[in-house]
């Protein structure tokens, strides 16, 4: 059942996200985004209908299971509209530009294809020993959080937020509104309940692994972005972050401790994958799909009144982008005039 | 405010205690920009520089924490700098400019094939440097063993009580792991008890009588001691704490085994209780 969730994990976002990309920008420049950012784009709004359900569960006070089931309704119309709409609009998108993968750098020009896949493939070790350590749980960091036992709390009492996760017992004076309408916990019930894992295996182990992987398609679009000719160079900026993971776990808050020892926490998902993406989408100048990211992020982390890490970075970039561009045209004006009295 | 201007000044020095990513970044983001013409994207270097001096500067450090909430630590608003792409990206920057301009340094049919694979080791090297550097990883216990032997405890109570619902007073070891490998089992108290960051969870709070039993256990743990004086004096005894757990809806009552086997006999004859072996631990059915 762990490898039908991770079948899913891929396909479904993947199928959410296209479809997401086609609505907001279109057939063509839907299509100029490459499949990480579906994928990406589609497991948050996973996370949005988890939220969805969680909220009515919530407000409700429905039971865990009437949740659940909220869930795959959800799931199972947005996969179909999404489906519908990417038959019916197929025609319309043009072509997806080719886009080049010469190596251009002296360093690894000579002998072609296994030069220019070295790195790819240090990056692809480093990668699976990184999967696998988290897959097997080895050293998880579960202080100062309680996302397993809550998740256990949800099972085994088929309620949302009723029973105290670290007790067992009743709340009495229960608990902040701004926590309990974070959706994380709920998603990790849902999944473990529809697939018959169990909590720990799944919040320790499945979900880190995911997140890693999800890690990795973020930077990989950044990679794409910062050198679009250059397959080399690609593979070596993908094996140095794979290295600053390895080496870079002494603390938390550094982005190798949490996606190696707690990939399950919220604050890690928008260290490891909602930042890197918005940092992307800035930089390519997608804005529409930076609105996604803040309210995942609001689904997931204790936020300012909703707003968070990737409003900040979205907003603080550009303005900084707009002071640069301001600043090159009156650079550029000034030299005019002083090409103009020269 | 001061408070908090404190916090962040502390957050920074535990941040660089710790590892030199920080140190790693400032190099990089000197190095682009003394060399602009290398960096194509101004926009990520500005940025990135202007958090990062926010990040280590007290007053915007303070004022990013408030942003971010006091529910996270200082180290949490480094996430708000690009760490890891800002480094990446200029290590394969610099990697490949040295290689190209070695590349056209050497003499005709005479370039060091070794020497891109050689300052790869180099690079690796410092960011090891700055790194873990194999040290043992903090704060991730309990381990995998650790919860393993947890998970056999609770299997052995389980079989035990025979499908009887389980409330359990024991060690800080079961404590902490009990409810993330057995939801069905109800405890005293949970891991908020010591865990001060998680009592942002809820509104709940412990009473004296709690504690009182927290820091028995603690005593009892480490010394193997039934008995137990608080900081004004007061005397706690194994029985006291038998049967306030009892009348709190204990019925499961798990003690080291490195109790004192006196202290524990004469608990029991007290008590009125019989007590037996699990898993490495005493247990008392109440």
């Amino acid at each position: 059942m762990a490898l039908l969730l991770l079948l899913l994990t891929a396909l479904v976002p993947c199928l959410l996200g296209m479809g997401a990309l086609r609505v907001f920008y279109g057939g063509r420049t839907a299509q100029e985004m490459s499949l990480a950012d579906s994928v990406l784009t589609g497991g948050i709004i996973c996370i949005g209908l988890a939220e969805a359900a969680h909220l009515t569960a919530v407000m409700l006070g429905w039971s865990f299971s009437r949740c659940i089931n909220v869930f795959w309704i959800g799931l199972v119309v947005l996969c179909v509209i999404a489906g519908l709409l990417l038959f019916f609009t197929r025609g319309k998108a043009s072509g997806l530009e080719k886009q080049g993968s010469g190596v251009k750098d002296a360093g690894l020009q000579r002998k072609g294809l296994s030069m220019q896949n070295l790195p790819w493939l240090l990056f692809a070790v480093v990668a699976v020993m990184q999967v696998i350590y988290v897959a097997t749980m080895q050293n998880v960091s579960v202080g100062g959080d309680m996302t397993l036992e809550t998740v256990n709390s949800f099972l085994t009492s088929d309620r949302v937020y009723e029973i105290n996760p670290l007790t067992g017992n009743a709340y009495t004076l229960g608990m902040p509104l701004r926590l309990k309408i974070l959706c994380l916990p709920t998603l990790y019930g849902i999944l473990c309940k529809s697939f018959g894992i169990a909590s720990e295996q799944l919040v320790y182990g499945i979900v880190p692994m995911i997140v890693l992987l999800g890690s990795f398609l973020a930077y990989g679009i950044l990679a794409k972005y910062f050198f679009p000719e250059n397959t080399a160079k690609r593979g070596v900026f993908m094996l140095v972050v794979a290295v600053l993971f390895a080496l870079g776990d002494y603390m938390p808050g550094m982005d190798g401790f949490g996606v190696l020892h707690s990939g399950f926490r919220g604050v890690t998902v928008r260290a490891a994958i909602l930042l890197p993406y918005t940092f992307g989408l800035v930089l390519r100048r997608k804005y529409r799909l930076i609105v996604l990211g803040v309210l995942a992020e609001a689904c997931m982390v204790w936020t300012f009144y909703g707003i968070g890490a990737c409003a900040f970075v979205a907003a603080g970039m550009s303005a900084f982008s707009f002071v640069i561009q301001w600043y090159t045209k009156r650079a550029g004006r000034e030299e005019d005039a002083v090409c103009r009295n020269s | 405010m001061q408070e908090l201007l404190k916090n962040a000044w502390q957050g920074w020095l535990h941040f660089t205690e710790q590892g030199k990513y920080a140190a790693l970044l400032l190099v990089v983001l000197l190095f682009f920009w003394f060399r602009r013409e290398k960096c194509k994207e101004k926009l990520l270097l500005v940025y990135t520089t202007i958090i990062a001096v926010c990040c280590i500067c007290p007053v915007t450090a303070a004022v990013l924490m408030k942003y971010q909430t006091l529910f996270y630590d200082y180290e949490w608003i480094w996430s708000y700098v690009p760490v890891t792409v800002m480094i990446a990206y200029g290590a394969v920057v610099f990697w490949f400019e040295q290689c190209e301009k070695r590349r056209k340094e050497a003499h005709a049919g005479k370039w060091n094939r070794f020497y891109p694979a050689g300052l790869a080791i180099i690079m690796v090297a410092i960011i090891a440097l700055c790194g873990r550097l194999g040290s043992a990883v903090e704060g991730t216990e309990p381990d995998k063993v650790q919860r393993q032997n947890v998970g056999k405890v609770l299997a052995a109570l389980e079989q035990e009580s025979e499908g009887q619902e389980i409330c359990l007073w024991a060690p800080k070891e079961i404590m902490s792991a009990a409810r993330g490998q057995n939801a069905d089992v109800r405890l005293i108290y949970g891991r908020n008890m010591w865990e001060a960051a998680l009592g942002a969870y809820s509104y709940e709070v412990y009473g004296k009588t709690e504690e009182m039993l927290y820091l028995w256990m603690c005593n009892a743990e480490e010394n193997g001691s039934m008995t137990y004086t608080t900081e004004d004096g007061n005397i706690i005894d194994g029985a006291w704490c038998v049967q306030t757990a009892k009348a709190a809806g204990v019925n499961r009552i798990l003690l080291p085994n490195n109790i004192i086997a006196e202290e524990l006999q004469a608990l029991l004859n007290e008590a009125g209780q019989a007590v037996q072996q699990l898993e490495g631990y005493y247990l008392l059915v109440l």
